[in-house]
């Protein structure tokens, strides 16, 4: 239940958030090691603005948290809540892909 | 030399964000982007970026600031989106009346003294925000406000029963018996605590 309120919580950064959270899933991240893997599994590039302020709201959420560090590049891992939120998020977006996806199949050609 | 060049120019951007928030992130945040600038020493959308978060952060922290509230309890979004948006019904209404109104802002004495109530009960939330506890601050200022709000609406209701009637006062009637059914969760219940997670304190949904 909580879970589903804070992943209905994510609004217009829906995008940058479930990147992030997907990164995180990997394995813990700086946030530059962070922005590269999103380059290479998502295409795109998360600027440090963006990328620090979905930090700091997720770390409120407590969907992720910072791991102690002796480098200034300071790790992020995902809680136990931020993989709920990320798979509710996750299978959501696979309903609506597969939706899509099949009624592009009845009728439209694609390339 | 290019080191100690993006040293300083991380150091800068990131004295765009406020003081707290660098406490807690500064020196990662400028560890990123001394390695950006290793990668793209120039690139403006970047600068931007950093730019308008940094000042967005600030007035985020301002409005909240200026609002008299602490951020992290539950349920004042009504107490702030109710005069706001009767504010906000002001000034549209005052923007939308006929050149042929025979009431130029501001209206009438009753309209004055419907905006002074409003401003009441808007400042009144703020001070028992500030010195009531969490637990007893809604039962109170739901009363106060409810009733504000009635009274406003019925001094407009009499207002156009006198034959005053416009576009004007139609807009803020309709724009009260809205925000009567707010007030009283007949309508966005859903919606009402604060659940925006950026906002310094708050953490996730609490329960007043």
């Amino acid at each position: 239940m909580a879970a589903a309120s804070k992943s209905e919580g994510f609004g217009h950064n829906a995008g940058t958030v479930t990147l992030i959270l997907s990164s995180l899933a990997g394995g813990e991240k700086h946030g530059y090691a962070l922005v590269k893997d999103v380059e290479e599994f998502a295409g795109v590039h998360v600027a440090p603005g963006t990328l620090y302020e979905a930090f700091a709201r997720l770390e409120k959420q407590k969907l992720i948290e910072a791991v102690e560090s002796d480098d200034r590049r300071r790790p992020y891992r995902l809680t136990a809540l931020g993989a709920t939120v990320l798979a509710d998020q996750l299978r959501a977006q696979r309903r609506v892909a597969n939706v899509g996806l099949k009624r592009l199949g009845r009728g439209w050609s694609t390339a | 030399m290019g080191n100690d060049n993006f040293a300083r120019r991380a150091h800068r951007l990131t004295s765009f964000y406020p003081a707290a928030w660098r406490q807690r992130y500064g020196d990662e945040f400028e560890a990123h982007l001394e390695q950006e600038f290793e990668e793209n020493p120039h690139s403006i959308s970047r600068t931007l970026n950093v730019v308008l978060k940094g000042l967005f952060t600030h007035a985020k922290n301002l409005t909240w600031r200026l609002l008299l509230i602490e951020p992290g309890q539950g349920k004042l979004r009504n107490s702030i989106v109710l005069p706001v948006v009767v504010a906000v019904g002001f000034a549209l209404s005052f923007a939308l009346r006929g050149s042929n109104a025979r009431f130029p802002w501001p209206a009438s004495i009753l309209v004055g003294v419907l905006f002074a109530l409003v401003l009441f009960g808007f400042l009144y939330d703020a001070r028992q925000i500030r010195t009531v506890g969490p637990a007893k601050r809604f039962s109170k200022d739901r009363n106060i406000q409810s009733g504000i709000i009635l009274l406003n609406s019925g001094m407009l209701l009499l207002h156009n029963v006198i034959g005053h009637t416009t576009l004007w006062l139609y807009t803020v009637l309709l724009l009260d018996v809205v925000l009567f059914a707010v007030r009283f969760g007949w309508i966005g219940r859903k919606h009402r605590s604060i659940q925006d997670p950026s906002i310094p304190g708050i953490q996730g949904n609490q329960k007043p």
